[in-house]
Formats: C-alpha cells, structure tokens, sequence
C-alpha cells in the first residue's frame, strides 16, 4: 500500500513537470515602453520630439562645440582655465593640433548623431501613423526635421562632409562612406525648406512654446547655409524676408542680450533653452547650463573656472567708444552690477593666493556672466539660454551678402551700429572689411568667429592656421568603427 | 556512532557524579590500565598513545592495543590518540581499566562534501573542490562569512569594497572571467541567494567552494564563476546541546593619513609659492596651528560585539536547531555603523519510515549607516587629505569652517549633514520532503523563497559651511524601499547501487526560479522640522509635488534540467559526467536554452596493488589524480530585457522656460542574445602523505570564457547612446593553486601549518570585431586610468611612464617633447620626441591585479593552551593612489601636502623620484593624471588574524554542568607590510561591480585593525 503510494506520488510529480511548458513560464513582461507601441498619441509623440531637441542643450554640447572651437581656436580667445592641461583637448585644438585621439571631437561626432537619430524616430513613428492627428504629424515632422538639420549643421561646420542618415538603421547599413559635401548641404538645405513649409511662426506662438522651432529659425538656419556656400543672391533674398517679416527686432540695450531676462527675447531667433529646475548637481538630468561657470573668473573670489579668455587682439578690434568691448569683455577690477546689492570686483589677473592655478589669466568674458543672486547653487544649473541666431547676425548676413550682390549693405549694418549708437562704419569704403569688422564686434565671444575667418578665406589669421585645418579630423574611433569614413586632410 | 556518544555521554555523567568522592584527595600514584580499539572494526589499535596531561604521565599501546599507565590521583583526564583517529579524552575517576574505542577521523578520505544536489565521499571526488576549513574560519570576528573566507581557500581572492561596517567584498574565484558580473554563485542549503552577508557565522557547518567545470556544471548558466555552497547546522539526535558565545572588541585605524602638520606645509608652501614666481606667503610658519582632519572624522576605539545562543537537540525520529545572533559594528569613521539580528530555525522529521521532511528559516534584520565613500571629490576620507591643517574645523561661533584656502568640503559637516540609513528585512525558507523507495532511489522536492525588503532613508537638513558646501533653503528627504521576492522549486531522483566492486550513482532534477526586483523612491522637501521625530514623508509641504519619484518591477526567470552520473570501480577509477540544460527570460525564444555539459576522471593511484608496499608503510598515505572538463553559462552576464528597444524618460527640455518631459529611444535591444559560455579544463592531484600528517593538493586550470556579453560600440552614425549587447568577447585566466597542510598531533605540543597559493594570468583575447580597447576607471572626470585591450591583462592601467626627475638644466634641454620644464620636475619616457601627450607615449603600467595571492596560517596547541596566526598577502598588483594626485602636487598653494613631500627634489642629485618633484612646478609637467608618478606597489602581507585560547579543562567546568568553555583574546589585522603610501592597500572593485575600476584609491574606507576578547559555552 504505501509502495503504490509512493509510486503514484512520484508518478504524478513527472507527468505535471512534462505538462508545464518552460517557455510560457519564461516569457516575461517588459517593464518599459517597447518602441512598437510607443507612438500611439499626439502626447506621446510630443514626448519623442522634445527628446529630440534634449542633446542640444547637453553640457559637452553646448561647451565644446560652441566656445572651444568658435572662440578659443579662433584669434578671439584663449582657453584659460588651470592651465594648458586642464582641458588639454581644447588647448590641442587652439594650437591647431587636433588629432583624430582628440576625445572632444568624438563627443561632437556621436552627439550629433544621436540627435539625428532621435529626429529620424519621431519622423518614422509619427509619420502615416493613425493615432496621431494629422496637425501634429506636420508640425512633428516638421520640428523633426528641423533638428536634423540643426545637428548636420553643427558636424558640417566642424567636419565638413558626413554620412547622410536619413532613417534608422539597421546594423548592416552602419558602415556608410561620408556622402559629398555638395549632397550634404543639399541635404540640410532641403530640410530646412521642408520644415520652413510648416512650422509656425514665433509671433503666433504662445510664450508656453517659445523655444520650439519656428519658421524664423528655420530660415535663419537656411540663410546661413546659403551665407557658408556663398550663395550671396539667396542668402540676401531670404535674410531680407526674415527682415521684413517683421518678428524679430534688435534688443534696444545691448547689454541686456546676455541676460536670463531676455532668453526667447525679440532679439532671439533661435535659442538653446537652459534652465535650471533643481535635479542634480551632474549629468544630464539638469537641464541648466554649465556654460557661465567655465568662463567667469577663475580667481577664488569670484568662484568660476576662468575659461574662455579675451584675447587683446580682441580688445584692440573694438571703436574708441563703442560699448560693446565693455559688454563682451571684463578687465581686471572691473566692478560689476555696481550699486546692486550684487556689486562685485571680478579679478583677472594672475594672484597666488586667490588664484594660484592659472597663471595665464587676463581678460574674462562678460557676455552671459551672471550676477550673483542668479548664480545657480550648482555647477551646470545655470538658467540662461544660449542665443544661437540673433537677430543681428542676420542683418549681418544681409549685409555680407549685399556687399557680394552690390545691392545695399548698409541699411542693415548701420541698424546693427546705430543700436550701440554708433554711426556709420570707419570701414565704409571697404564694404566688405566693414562687415567683417561688425561682425567681430558685434557677435564677439558668441561662438562665431572661427567659421566666420574659415568661411571667408581668413584663417591665416589665427596662428597655425593652413588650409587643411579647415575641417577638425575626423574621430579615430569612428574610423576604427567604420573603416569606410575617410579622414580629413587635417 | 551514536551509540557511542551516549556511552561517553554515560561516562562523562557518571565521573561527573563521583567527582565530590576524590576529586581532591591525595596525590598518590596508581595505574590503569585497558584495550585501545578502533570503533568501526573493533580492531585493536597498535602504539596508540596514552597520556594523562596533568601529571605529564604517558603509555603506549602494545600489539593486543593493551596499555597500563600510572596516574597520580590529580589526574581526571586521559587523553588517547592514535595517528587517524580523532583524539579523545577521557574523564577518569578511580576505575582501573578503561577501554576507548577509537573513531576514524581521516577526514581527507571519509569527509562527506557536498557536490550540488547532492553528496559525494571526498575521496571519490573528481572535479575540483576546496572544503573550508570551519574550525579556524570560525574564529574570526567578521560581519560576515565572506570576509573570513579572505586567504582561506586557494583560488578564491577575497578583497573588501570598503572596510566600513556591513560593507560587502569581492570575491572572485579563479579570476575575473568575465567583463560583466563575475561573482559566483551562492547556495545556502540548496537555496540560491545573491550574497551570503545575511548568515550567522556561527549557524555554518560546512562550506564548500566548487571551482572547476565539472564540479559546478550541475549548477549550469549559474555556474561560470564558481559556487560556494554553505551547509547550516542542524541538530542531531541525542541530548540536547546549548551552546552560547560572546565577544567584545574595538576597532581603529592602522595608519595615519600622514599628512602635513600646520608649520611643516607652512613652511613647504612657502617654498612652492616662491618657485612658482611668487612670494613668502606665511612669514613665521613654526607659529602655524595643526588641525588633524582625519583624527576629526574618526570614532575611536569603535566598539563591535556579537552574541550568539543556540539549542540543538534530536531523538531518531525529529531533529531540532535554533540560533539567535545579535552583531554590532560600530566603523572607525564617525556615522558609520553595522547590526544585525539572525535567527534561524529548522527541524527534520522522519514522519514515515519512507518520508523524511523538514524546514529551515533564518529571519534577518540589519541596520547599516554609511556616508560618502571612495569618491576622489568630496568624501570625507579624501577630503581629510586635501584639507590645509591650520583651518580649524570650526569657528568660533561653534559653525563649521570654510578652508581659509579652498574650496575643499569640511569633512566633519559632511558626516554630520548626511544621515543616509539602511535597514533590511529579510526572511528566507526552504521546505522540503524526501521519499525513499525500491530500496535504492530517493526522491527530493524542496521549495525555496526569500523575501527581503530594504529601506532606505536620507534626511539632509538646510545647512550652511561656505558656497560650494551647502543645503540652502529647504531641507530634504528621500526614501526608498527595494523588495526581492524569489521561489525556488527543486525536485531531483537520485540512485544509488553497488554491484560487487562497480558503484554506481544517478541523480536527475528539475529546478525552476523566479525573481522579481520591486523599487519605489521618493524624495520630498522642505519639512517644517528637523526633529528627527517627525521626518517622515507625510509631514513635507510638498508632499504632493514630490521633487523626485522612481519606482519599476523587473522579473528573472530559470527553467532547467539536470543530470549527474558517478561511477567508480573499488573506489580506484573514478568517474562523473554532469549535464544541465538552462532557459533564462533574458533570452528570447530560439536563444534561450543553453546546455552545459561536462566530464572529469580520477585515479587513486594509492588503491592500486602496486602502491602497496608504499601505502603500507604509511610514507604515501593517498594520492589521486583528476582530470576534468566541463562548460558552463552565465546567467549575470546581461541585464534582464537586454533584448528590448524600449523608450526611457529622462530626455527632457524646456520652452518658454518650463520644464518638458521628453522620452528617446537610447538604446537598441539585440534579440540575437544568447548565453556567455566558459569552458574549463582542469587537471589536479591530491595527496595525504607521512602517515597522514602532510596534505595537499596543486590544481592547474585553463578557463575560457566566449560569446562574452559585451556592449560593443557601432559606429557614431547609428546614432545608438548604449551600444547594444552582443556575443563578442573572449577572456581567458589560466592558473596554478598550491594548497598544502602539515600536521603533528602525535606529541604533548600539537601543531600545524598550512599554506595556499594561487597565481592567474588573465588575458582578454577578444573584445568583437574592430572594438580596439575599452577604457575604464575615470577619475576626476578627466582621465581614464584603465584600458582593456586585446592580449593584454584586463584593466590595466595606461598612462605616460616617468624616467625619474630633470637633475639639471643641460637633461631639461636634451629633450624636446616637455615644454615649460626646469630642473626638478617630473621626467617622462618618449616615443614621439615632440609632444609629449602624443597618444604614442602612452603606455601600459601594469595591473591591479595581483601576479599571487597567499596564506599561511599555523596553529600551536598545548594542553588547553592554543595559538593560531593567520597571514594572507597579495603580491605583484599596482594601486592608484588617488589622495596623493593631491598632496603632491607641486603647484597648489590651497591643499595640504603629504609628509613625505618633505623629500621632494632641492638640487641636481637630491632626488629622482618622480614621487617628488621640486616644489613650484607647473601641474601640466607634473601633475598628469595618467602617469604612473601615482601607481603604486599595491603587493601586502597582513597578519590577518592571531589568537590565543584557553580551553578550561573538563574536570573543572563539569560539575558546574559546562561541557565546554573557551577563553580567547583575539586580533585582527595586527600588521601589514607593504610599500603602498596610502590608508589601505587592500583596494577592491569600484562599488564591487566594476571589473574595470579596481585598485584605484579615492579614499578608501581602510580595514581596521581590531581588538577583541571572548568566551564560547557549551552546556
């Protein structure tokens, strides 16, 4: 009896192990969103295209590829900082040699491209697809391929030529050749116009959506593809538009451009929105910026990293008299925000006791410092934006490219001096030195001016410069990655 | 055997009754006289030794195993000893004749191990398999079993992750096999856990460590980097043991951060100042106050106890065991602290004569508090470092000082700002039953579950030191709790038969396991009370808008099939195959099932006929050899859903200056997933030799692991953020392990000595197609200190290799690739002669890990009297001294300095260490992070442990009714030398997870040397 029951007990046991199906006990849940079903409302979707504007506002982002390379490598600014190795990628950089190792350069390569990837998402899961509107699908799509272009533009102008990526690939298609660099301005010209087609423009935008992109932006972007191709008839027809549009306006004091007060102002065409909301002190869960911190004075007492340093020639660029040098660079002793319970003495010079570790310091950048009571307590949590376009730089542009076509270059450009209420140009009999000078002025220490000699034809300018490092070379990791990218001629 | 005890449980009871009759009469001679035998064969036992300990007096067995020996009547024990015997004493009162049977103690041959489902006769082993030594584990006065395992055990290296109270270590068994987790597997009476800190020492039998393919393939994709198997205690029939065990000791630090004092960095900054073009910043430095910051964040004397009480009792038909264990560890840092309370039951029932069942439950509560630590920016241990010494910590005012120099954090307002807390809760339970039937199959079925709940909660009030260091404006407080709930189901048929000279044995199984990780945080602020009352989540005026919320279930699940079969012919020619079958959930459905197979021999070429004459003689005693191979998974290797594309939040933006939630798609799921495979061979040979005093075993083995899980990068292009997973790499460590002991019971003075080493090459050998490195270990957000390369060891660190100090100007002109140097700075190696941070300058450094790892622990006992030292060291690794890129730096007016910078260079031929260069050189020459100016020998050798014990003789304690006592005074940590500068240079894994970040110093929490006494009872 109690044989069988043993028996029957253990012969249960097997069969039921036989019955269970492993598999269906394997199969678990994923705990997250799969990419299948992700696109599936207008408020989702939305959530996808503001992932698509998040790199731009990264901390690398915004500090290598604007300041390192338009200022610092250009004849406006130097480094700075602790010391040629502190930062020593950058000091690479200034001293024309990059290398493919260079670690900054990768992170331009890969951000850009994961920005473009992001875009490439959105514009797949939006498009054709029933659970979202029709509306939003052409602004998604439209914003979308804004974007795509914003990044191509930042790898175009510092790579030139890059592999054209215009869906999400799959593993096999990793190993693209870089495309023509005539394909890929056709490429980001394209976009543009495709975006410019639908997106609105800012003066019907409520404020909730300022920062999104617009119609402004979008042609300021095209502008300037058409200013860096020198397709000057172009160029002044679409800046002239953006002109009369009338949305835009120049900010009436100069000296508050760089100021949180002003961020998506008239003045702005196109910003990259930073704004502090508390989360952390590192990393990207903060969407504030680190930008103020690198440059503003290294010396203890006024607490920055001292990066990013005015040069003289710089200095010695700006009119006896012209306001602007005083709002784009600061001396040592200067006092700032004097009056204000913010009054401050910003220190430049080299001190060994505040300021023991930079013995190279000498100027500092004023535009974009931050009064105290608007310091963040955190290191990358300052909320200012980071004006992209302008609206000076395109009556710049319109200027530059009245100089080429021969029409009127100095109704713009004199709206641009009258501002700082200066009058006409000292360099009026050389049209084009003349923009080229308000441009440096003007737009100083904006990230700028080193595309601006490149593009021109004046990179002998800056020490060490010759032609062939007019595109920074291409990562060596990327080419290891993808034997097919051919390097640049650095 | 039972019998047996009850007859000296009889006789013990017995003489314990007539002690009050003569146990303090005269001291006159008188003999005894009796029959050595051994207990199983009842054979008699020849030159068996007798002796009477405290009258020195001795006898030795004749050929029949009869003894006469004279005693004086101060004599109440008789110790009897045979050479493979287990020694016995024997309480005597005024017989005449005492008989002793022997019992065979020849525990290298007969032991019984547990194999995984199951148990084997070591002597039949073939894979291989280290038994742990319980008796002098036992002694130590660690938090947990890992720790005391540390040199315990060829081939596994246990290193700490910090040395602070509850913290956990690395253990790695038979190298790093993998760059994903390698840490073995955990079974805790057949329950598999994820660590094992949660166990009472004193609850653990036995432990097991299981190395080899062929001996954890039956534990299949859970296997690859070895399994620990702990037995627990349970009771056994008979009477009723209670035994209870106390100690108290204190804990400090072993060494001094060996910083300077307020004069001596006065004086050296001075020094830089002027180099640096400057002036004499301090102009009487000898007045300078010294502040010592590390003696601020220091508890001394850090008290830790322990408290253990166990009953254990049985009858043949139920078994019985419960322990209560209560630990506390205060840490030699201030605020950190360690307690827990175990206790653990289980009972075994043989309801029918064919059905046996049982149970165990431990239930586990700890409390752990522990700040910022390991961190090169602001930890307080690093921060002691970098701190000038003449700020004191506080100012007048009673508030917490800013550096006068720097923006270095107070350490002091660091610890006392933070109150992070851990507390666990953890309840594990295993219930099984075994049916026996046709006489030769049993069957088990066993259920497993572990509950464990941990809480975690920091309150960060609103504070005030200076700009950089502080909580403004509203105060804060995050909780989270993190729940694992796991089921095991086991069910295995096992066969055993002999048939004349063949055995055989069969065991097939199934296993299912399933896991799910639940956490929940929130962080809420502004309470309106810092009484530590009321700081709950309910009481924050944001309780409705918390700052930060988190929470997500992830789930794991096992299916898997196993087979084993044994086989030997007179137990000469041995013989196992094991066989398991694995299907994980993190697989998807074609890629999920993995098998496992493996094979091993033995030979124990002493049963041979031909070893006759040698066994005989007792000079070779057993020899075996074995030979295994096997292939086994991991299942760690990869994250749960590595196969999903998921969207994740977090890719967030604002317009119009408010914030925008966004999602993106970071990373790219790869279906393709299958499992990372090792496959092992392994050859090794064990001995017992001259007359079983001399033991040992040398293992050689060769571990591959492919298909290993790896993000490799894809081209930028793809725009990917996280590469996804592939099968692409290959890491190889090959290795020898020496383990040997030698014993000498024979004498009055009874000793032993044993040693183990171990020595691994690990080489990566793939990294998947055009991944050409991987570096790891960032330090200071700036440089990597390692790189993985193919061929080369893994995480080795890279960087400029110096060539000592610039002596004078005609070295500093000979060479071109330094710009902006003098005479006294730093010199480094050059390929490209132009520029030094050319990529071709740099080189590897060597590695942190170690060429061996060692120990050697003796044992001296006399009469009740016993010594035990145990030694463990490292040698051949390299440490990353992360405090010293600090202090010494040759251009920074605002830290202190470390000590030894006083030898820094003062003129051509003063010093060519790179070490220390002259004071007032540029940082760019001289502080390059990457450089080997701060790798250091990281090789030590520790007096880990010294005990000396007492064990009060029998004839005083029993008529208090005490079967045992011990006294001991312990201590741990005693001494290490080594050449290393800083704290500690037992420097683990970073946070124990990253195998590419190890022996990098960010200001270790350093092991304390401790202190301790204790008394263990046994009623």
């Amino acid at each position: 009896m109690k044989r069988h029951f043993t028996y029957t007990i253990s012969l249960l046991l097997i069969i039921g192990l036989t019955y269970c199906n492993p598999e269906n006990f394997l199969d678990v849940d994923v705990p997250s969103i799969d990419q299948k079903t992700y696109f599936s409302s207008d408020e989702t979707a939305y959530n996808a295209v503001v992932g698509v504007y998040d790199p731009a506002g990264w901390m690398e982002y915004i500090q290598y590829l604007d300041w390192a390379i338009g200022d610092v490598v250009s004849d406006d600014a130097i480094k700075g900082g602790g010391g040629d190795s502190d930062q020593a990628n950058i000091y690479d950089m200034e001293h024309f040699r990059a290398t493919p190792e260079t670690s900054t350069l990768a992170t331009v390569w890969e951000q850009n491209y994961e920005g473009i990837n992001r875009a490439n998402r959105v514009i797949e899961g939006v498009k054709d697809n029933s659970n979202i509107s029709l509306e939003s699908q052409q602004r998604f799509i439209a914003e979308a391929t804004f974007m795509r272009a914003y990044y191509y533009f930042c790898l175009i102008k510092v790579f030139g030529a890059f592999p054209i990526v215009d869906h999400v690939l799959e593993p096999s298609e990793y190993t693209a050749p870089r495309n023509t660099l005539e394909q890929c301005w056709e490429f980001i010209e394209q976009d543009l116009q495709d975006a410019m087609a639908v997106l609105p423009h800012k003066k019907d935008m409520p404020s909730s959506e300022l920062g999104r992109a617009t119609w402004g932006a979008a042609a300021a972007f095209l502008t300037k593809a058409y200013i860096f191709q020198e397709k000057w008839e172009k160029a002044e027809e679409l800046s002239k538009q953006i002109v009369d549009s009338g949305e835009y306006d120049l900010q009436p004091n100069y000296g508050d451009l760089f100021t949180i007060e002003t961020d998506n102002g008239i003045e702005s065409v196109f910003d990259i929105q930073l704004k502090d909301f508390g989360m952390s002190q590192w990393g990207d869960e903060n969407e504030g910026s680190m930008v103020e911190i690198y440059h503003r004075s290294r010396d203890d007492r006024n607490g920055g990293w001292g990066f990013d340093q005015p040069t003289q020639n710089l200095y010695d660029e700006f009119e006896s008299g012209d306001i602007r040098r005083e709002w784009t660079i600061i001396k040592h002793g200067d006092v700032l925000w004097e009056g204000t319970p913010d009054e401050e003495v910003i220190y430049t010079n080299y001190d060994p006791v505040h300021n023991p570790d930079a013995p190279t310091i000498g100027y500092c950048k004023r535009k974009g410092t931050l009064p105290k009571s608007q310091r963040p307590d955190m290191t990358d949590a300052a909320s200012l934006n980071i004006r992209v376009i302008r609206f000076a730089d395109v009556l710049l542009w319109q200027a530059e490219a009245a100089v080429h076509n021969g029409s009127d270059w100095q109704t713009p450009l004199n709206r641009v001096r009258a501002r700082v209420g200066l009058g006409e140009s000292p360099y009026k009999s050389n049209p084009l030195q003349a923009v080229y000078h308000e441009r440096r002025v003007e737009l100083a220490m904006e990230s700028h001016r080193y595309w601006d000699l490149v593009r021109t034809g004046r990179g002998s300018l800056m020490e060490g410069y010759t032609d062939n490092k007019r595109y920074l070379p291409i990562p060596q990791i990327q080419i290891s990655l993808n034997p097919n990218l051919a390097q640049n001629p650095y | 055997m039972s019998l047996l005890k009850k007859k000296i449980y009889l006789l013990a009871l017995a003489t314990w009754f007539l002690i009050p009759v003569g146990a303090w009469g005269q001291g006159s001679m008188r003999s005894i006289t009796g029959v050595v035998t051994a207990a199983e064969t009842g054979e008699a036992l020849v030159g068996a030794t007798v002796f009477a300990p405290k009258s020195g007096m001795g006898a030795v067995t004749d050929l029949d195993g009869r003894y006469t020996i004279n005693v004086s009547s101060n004599d109440n024990v008789l110790r009897v000893s045979y050479v493979g015997y287990a020694s016995k004493d024997i309480i005597i009162k005024d017989e005449k004749i005492v008989n002793v049977a022997l019992v065979e103690e020849d525990k290298s041959l007969s032991e019984i191990v547990v194999v995984g489902y199951g148990t084997q006769k070591k002597s039949d082993l073939t894979g291989s398999i280290s038994v742990v030594d319980m008796k002098e584990v036992g002694k130590f006065s660690a938090s947990s079993l890992s720790h005391a395992l540390q040199g315990q055990v060829a081939g596994v290296d246990v290193t700490s992750v910090s040395g602070s109270p509850g913290s956990g270590v690395m253990v790695r068994i038979r190298g790093i096999g993998t760059l994903n987790n390698s840490d073995p597997l955990y079974v805790v009476d057949g329950m598999m856990v994820g660590d094992i800190n949660f166990i009472n020492m004193s609850d653990v039998e036995s432990v097991q460590v299981l190395k080899d393919a062929s001996a954890t393939a039956i534990y299949g994709a859970r296997g690859a980097n070895g399994v620990i198997i702990i037995t627990t205690k349970k009771g056994a029939e008979g009477r009723a043991e209670v035994n209870a065990s106390a100690y108290y000791g204190i804990q400090n630090v072993w060494r001094s951060n060996n910083v300077c004092d307020g004069p001596t960095w006065g004086f050296l900054r001075n020094e830089m100042s002027v180099g640096l073009g400057g002036n004499i910043l301090i102009e009487d430095t000898r007045t300078l106050p010294t502040v010592d910051y590390f003696d601020a964040i220091l508890n001394k004397d850090a008290p830790v106890s322990n408290i253990d009480v166990s009953v254990s009792g049985g009858t043949d038909k139920a078994t019985y065991f419960f322990s209560l264990n209560n630990y506390n560890q205060e840490g030699i840092v201030k605020k950190t602290e360690f307690d827990r309370v175990t206790f653990r039951a289980n009972s075994d029932f043989q309801a029918k004569p064919w059905l046996k069942i049982g149970e165990n439950i431990t239930l586990i509560k700890t409390n752990h508090k522990g700040g910022i630590e390991n961190d090169e920016w602001t930890s307080p241990i690093m921060t002691t470092f970098t701190r000038d010494p003449i700020t004191p910590v506080r100012n007048e005012d009673g508030s917490y000082s800013k550096s006068t120099f720097s923006d270095i954090w107070n350490p002091v307002a660091v610890i006392d700002y933070n109150n992070p807390c851990n507390q666990l809760y953890r309840v594990l339970a295993n219930f099984y039953a075994e049916i026996d039937f046709l006489k030769y199959f049993k069957f088990r079925s066993s259920y497993s579950t572990e509950y464990s709940n941990n809480e975690f909660s920091n309150y960060v009030p609103v504070y005030y030191v200076f700009s950089a260091q502080q909580n403004p404006n509203v105060n804060s407080l995050t909780n989270s709790t993190y729940s694992t709930y796991m089921k095991q189901f086991a069910n295995t048929l096992t066969f055993v038969r002999k048939i004349k000279e063949h055995n055989f044995s069969a065991m097939m199984g199934m296993e299912s396991y399933a896991v799910k990780y639940k956490s929940l945080q929130a962080t809420v602020r502004d309470i309106p009370s810092d009484d530590p009352k009321v700081i709950f989540i309910d009481n924050a005026k944001t309780k409705d808008n918390a700052a930060a919320a988190r929470g997500i279930t992830t789930e794991n699940k096992l299916f898997s099939g196993f087979s084993r079969l044994n086989y030997n012919y007179m137990e000469r020619y041995l013989f196992t195959a094991n066989i398991r079958v694995d299907g994980s959930s993190k697989f998807v459905r074609g890629n999920r099932w993995g098998t496992f197979p493996s094979l091993s021999m033995g030979w124990r070429i002493t049963e041979e006929p031909f070893m006759k004459a040698i066994t005989a003689e007792d000079a070779v005693n057993n020899l075996k050899l074995r030979v295994g191979w096997g292939q086994i998974g991991n299942e760690r290797s990869v994250s749960s859903y590595s196969y999903a594309t998921f969207a994740s939040s977090g890719a967030n933006y604002s317009f119009g200056g408010v914030f925008t939630p966004g999602f993106s798609f970071n990373s790219t799921g790869n279906s393709e997933l299958k499992w990372e495979r090792t496959t092992t061979t392994n050859i090794g040979v064990d001995f017992v030799l001259f007359k079983n005093k001399l033991s040992g075993s040398i293992d050689y083995f060769n571990k591959l692991t492919s298909d290993m899980l790896l993000r490799v990068p894809v081209p930028g292009q793809a725009g990917i953020q996280e590469p996804p997973f592939q099968n692409a790499g290959k890491m190889r460590n090959r290795g020898f392990e020496f383990s040997l002991q030698y014993r000498d019971y024979d004498h009055p003075v009874i000793y032993s000595i044993g040693a183990n080493l171990t020595a691994i090459k690990n080489v990566v050998v793939d990294l998947g197609a055009n991944n050409a490195f991987i570096d790891g270990a960032l330090f200071m957000d700036t440089a990597n200190l390692t790189r993985t390369i193919r061929g080369k060891p893994i995480a080795q660190f890279y960087g400029l290799k110096t060539d000592g100090l610039f002596q004078n100007w005609d070295e500093v002109n000979a060479q071109t690739a330094q710009k902006n140097v003098a005479p006294g700075d730093v010199k480094y190696l050059t390929v490209n002669k132009d520029d030094l941070f050319s990529s071709e300058n740099y080189m590897f450094l060597g590695s942190p890990l170690p060429d061996f790892t060692y120990s050697i622990h003796g044992m001296v006992g006399y009469k009740g009297l016993d010594l035990s030292v145990t030694l463990q060291g490292v040698h051949g690794n390299k440490v990353y001294n992360g405090p010293s890129t600090y202090t010494r730096s040759t251009q920074n007016l605002s830290y202190n300095y470390s000590r030894d910078m006083t030898k820094r260079w003062q003129g051509e031929g003063t010093q060519n260490d790179p070490k220390f260069p002259r004071l007032g050189g540029l940082d760019a020459n001289n502080s390059i992070l990457q450089s080997d100016r701060y790798i250091e020998d990281g090789s030590y050798l520790r007096i880990k442990q010294v005990q000396l014990g007492y064990n009060i003789p029998e004839s005083l304690i029993n008529k208090l009714g005490i079967m045992a006592v011990r006294l001991y005074v312990n201590a741990q940590n005693l001494y290490t030398f080594t050449k290393y500068t800083g704290l500690d240079p037992e420097i683990g894994m970073r946070g124990g997870t990253d195998p590419l970040d190890i022996g990098v110093d960010r200001g270790f929490y350093p092991t304390p040397r401790l202190y301790s006494m204790g008394i263990n009872v046994t009623f």
